[in-house]
């Protein structure tokens, strides 16, 4: 993502772009400041719950990381 | 030796006992390298734990006898821990290989430390018990087991961005092989499991933040 903005900001509304409902396992462990593996290690662990997108892809739901980073 | 559309299947690839012909090399070599970089995390990760199982007993006997020398405290959930080694670490965290002793009894755990910095530490805290056990090598089977586990979840990541890439790239074009091929080479990547079953001392704890 380069967009200039980083870490839970990602999770900010922006003007110029519709709220996204779902992220990469990428995207989501640049939100929590991790490693991409300590995000798999959640999602193995049942604490970030993930869905495989149709091309086989895990995304996570906005809500999933909102809950986990308490915000909102 | 064996032609597809014509073309000779000539190329060998990694971890893969097929043949490509030109045209699948060309696309093997442009889709792995998009996916290179994910490679090469898994294949720190898949080599890091190796080095974990090839520690088996050394790390065992590391919590199962009393340090020489004063061991670094972890605190999760509210009870402390001795951090005996470093079992796994990534960019901004690590898993701890932890021991405690409760009324002459061992209890072992394993603690993640996170990036005190990191957006998740501020909001969960920076350490987290991640299992705990009574059995030292049941408990880091368990360990090793899970790590397998979300390293296939990665590796399955991979080969979907693989899979997604050459659809895009090779719109109509049967490029089958070169998705078995890079398939064949996460799957070896992390298939290095070393250790034997055992039965496995369930974990009373599991996955509480302080």
């Amino acid at each position: 993502m380069d967009n200039g903005i980083t870490g839970s900001a990602l999770l900010e509304p922006r003007r110029d772009k519709p709220e996204r409902v779902a992220y990469t396992v990428q995207e989501v462990a640049e939100m929590l400041g991790v490693h991409y593996f300590a995000v798999y290690w959640l999602v193995k662990k049942k604490k970030l719950h993930a869905c495989r997108a149709i091309p086989g892809k895990l995304l996570i739901a906005r809500t999933e990381v909102v809950r986990l980073l308490h915000v909102e | 030796m064996m032609k597809r559309n014509g073309q000779l299947c000539e190329h060998t690839v990694p971890d893969y006992s097929g043949r490509l012909t030109d045209a699948e090399f060309l696309a093997y070599n442009s889709v792995f390298g998009a996916v290179e970089k994910d490679f090469r995390e898994l294949s720190t990760v898949a080599n890091a734990l190796v080095e974990v199982e090839k520690s088996f007993a050394q790390l065992v006997k590391a919590v199962s006898v009393p340090p020489k020398s004063a061991t670094e405290i972890v605190e999760a959930v509210g009870v402390k821990w001795d951090a005996i080694k470093p079992l796994l670490k990534v960019e901004g965290s690590e898993m701890l290989w932890c021991r405690r002793h409760v009324e002459g009894a061992a209890d072992y755990a394993v603690v993640e430390r996170l990036d005190a910095d990191s957006p998740l530490a501020h909001a969960q805290g920076a350490s987290s018990l991640q299992m705990t056990g009574l059995d030292a090598p049941s408990l880091l089977r368990k360990f090793l087991h899970e790590n397998r586990e979300a390293l296939g979840l990665y590796a399955t990541d991979i080969v979907a961005e693989a899979h997604e890439r050459l659809a895009e790239k090779y719109p109509g074009q049967d490029m089958d092989r070169v998705a078995k091929a890079i398939e064949a080479r996460c799957a070896k990547q992390i298939s290095s499991e070393q250790m034997t079953t055992q039965t496995q001392t369930p974990s009373r704890r599991e996955g509480m933040r302080v």
